[in-house]
């Protein structure tokens, strides 16, 4: 059930890249199917898309009105 | 039960990312200049007209490069496709009149109006990007710094190319040497200071703080500038640009190896270990032409070892990573559910390793045989060239897996 994924919020916002990038890859590490990281961003990560793709990972990113883009990442 | 965001599971909103297109052609111009200018060292000799095409496979990237990296670092306006194609195709029709006049055709009149055209368009409209970007300052302003420096070694080659046009009768072609610092140094090694500045750690998934000052890349700034200024006025001054030079491409190499020693990423990847010959060749360069202030044989092999191996091998490297990042995109976007292979897996490495041995060893040969001024230079050459289209190969093979992708392939 949707309701029962755990969700990790990060705000990446203000950040230099490739930080935004190392906190990512950091906290899904450890991450499982009920898990869900939701992530603030600046910039769109097109590097870490790949990083992603490699590790498994699914993910959107939607570019946000008042500027920036949401990141959703989550075990395939 | 439907996994809620799998329906957006693709890569962001295209509309809101820089077109690829214009930065994948160009990228394809300037592989083809590389190939082309591997091909002339063999058949030619280095020549200028091979010297321009490695020079024209470094401008070229460097379009592509600043197109794709600027929206993405410092937020600036993303750019329409035909643009970048249009400029990526004004430099290389100006490169292969100016190559063409060096093997004999009447083309250096035409050459020397189309580069100047090209470069000052090129300029002024990064320029105007990097003026609307509101993040990352320090890019922005050694960005700023290798534009202003292209902008004044295009003007010279220009110059030069018209006085050999007999557009006009300059005594210009004494500072053909400062022509090369300001192309080399303050142009194409600063950009590639900056860019590495953001992408090693993203390459090798470390920390940027590790990375450390960006003095250093001001310092190499500095050097040229001092060097270009005392050439033929100060052999003091051009002794000390060149001292700060070497000073700041030892302190960016341990900047590097420390990046490279506090990284998440278990293996060096190709890109990387690309640019770890590279940045020792640079080192190397920097050091031969200080040495060529005391013996002036030195010059030309340091000419050698920062086209062939500093330049050369660091843009090749970094093709890698991006040719397989924008093809790899595109296939993504168009076959959002295909099972791709993965990028870490993509590249052909036993030949992209082999053609980066063929290309050190050649590099190394060709630099030595420079100096002492023996022709077994041209066995280090061919050995380059080998190396040199090896890796074109490896870069064409890598973008076919992710342009040729099956929509069959579905996950």
């Amino acid at each position: 059930m949707d309701n029962q994924k755990r969700i990790v919020r990060l705000d990446n916002r203000g950040l230099a890249p490739p930080e935004p990038m190392m906190r990512i890859l950091t906290t899904i590490e450890d991450f499982d199917r009920d898990a869900i990281l939701v992530a603030n961003m600046d910039r769109e990560p097109i590097f870490l898309f790949a990083e992603l793709h490699d590790r498994g990972f699914a993910y959107s990113c939607d570019p946000e009105i008042g500027g920036g883009y949401l990141l959703k990442v989550y075990r395939e | 039960m439907a996994d809620p965001f799998h329906a957006n599971d693709v890569i962001g909103n295209p509309s809101s990312r820089n077109d690829p297109l214009g930065s994948e052609f160009a990228l394809a111009v300037a592989l083809a200049f590389y190939a082309a200018g591997c091909v002339l060292i063999v058949v030619t000799g280095p020549t200028l007209g091979t010297l321009h095409a490695f020079a024209a496979f470094v401008v070229i990237a460097a379009v592509a490069a600043l197109n794709q990296l600027l929206p993405v670092l410092t937020h600036a306006p993303n750019a329409r496709a035909g643009i970048v194609f249009t400029i990526a195709s004004a430099f290389a029709i100006g490169f292969s009149l100016l190559i063409a006049g060096f093997y004999g055709a009447h083309s250096f009149g035409a050459a020397a109006v189309v580069l100047a055209t090209s470069a000052a368009f090129w300029v002024g409209w990064s320029v105007l990007r990097l003026f609307q970007g509101r993040d990352e300052r320090r890019t922005r302003a050694l960005a700023f710094f290798a534009l202003a420096a292209f902008l004044a070694a295009a003007g010279l080659g220009a110059a030069m190319a018209g006085a050999l046009g007999d557009l006009w009768a300059l005594p210009i072609f004494a500072l053909a040497p400062v022509h090369a610092l300001l192309a080399i140094g303050g142009f194409a090694s600063i950009l590639i200071i900056t860019i590495s500045y953001r992408f090693v750690p993203m390459f090798a998934v470390a920390h940027a703080n590790a990375y450390g000052s960006w003095g250093t890349a001001w310092l190499a700034a500095l050097g040229v500038l001092v060097a270009a200024g005392s050439f033929e006025r100060s052999p003091i001054g051009l002794r000390i640009g060149l001292i700060a030079l070497v000073a700041a491409s030892v302190g960016i190499g341990i900047s590097h190896l420390k990046t490279l020693s506090s990284r998440l990423r278990a293996r060096l990847d190709v890109s990387l270990r690309y640019g770890q010959v590279a940045w020792t060749f640079g080192i190397f360069a920097s050091a031969s032409a200080l040495a060529g202030t005391w013996q002036p044989r030195m010059f030309p092999a340091a000419l050698v070892l920062a086209i062939l191996g500093w330049l050369s091998i660091t843009i090749l490297g970094y093709a890698y990573k991006i040719v397989g990042f924008l093809t790899w995109q595109g296939a993504k976007t168009r076959m959002p559910t295909a099972r791709l292979p993965a990028l870490g897996n993509a590249v052909d490495l036993p030949l992209a390793y082999a053609a980066l041995g063929l290309m050190t060893t050649g590099a190394l040969v060709a630099a030595a045989c420079t100096f002492v001024e023996s022709s077994l230079a041209r066995v280090g050459y061919d050995i380059y060239a080998l190396g040199g289209i090896a890796a074109v190969v490896a870069i064409a093979r890598l973008a076919a897996r992710y342009l040729f992708a099956s929509e069959g392939a579905r996950g």
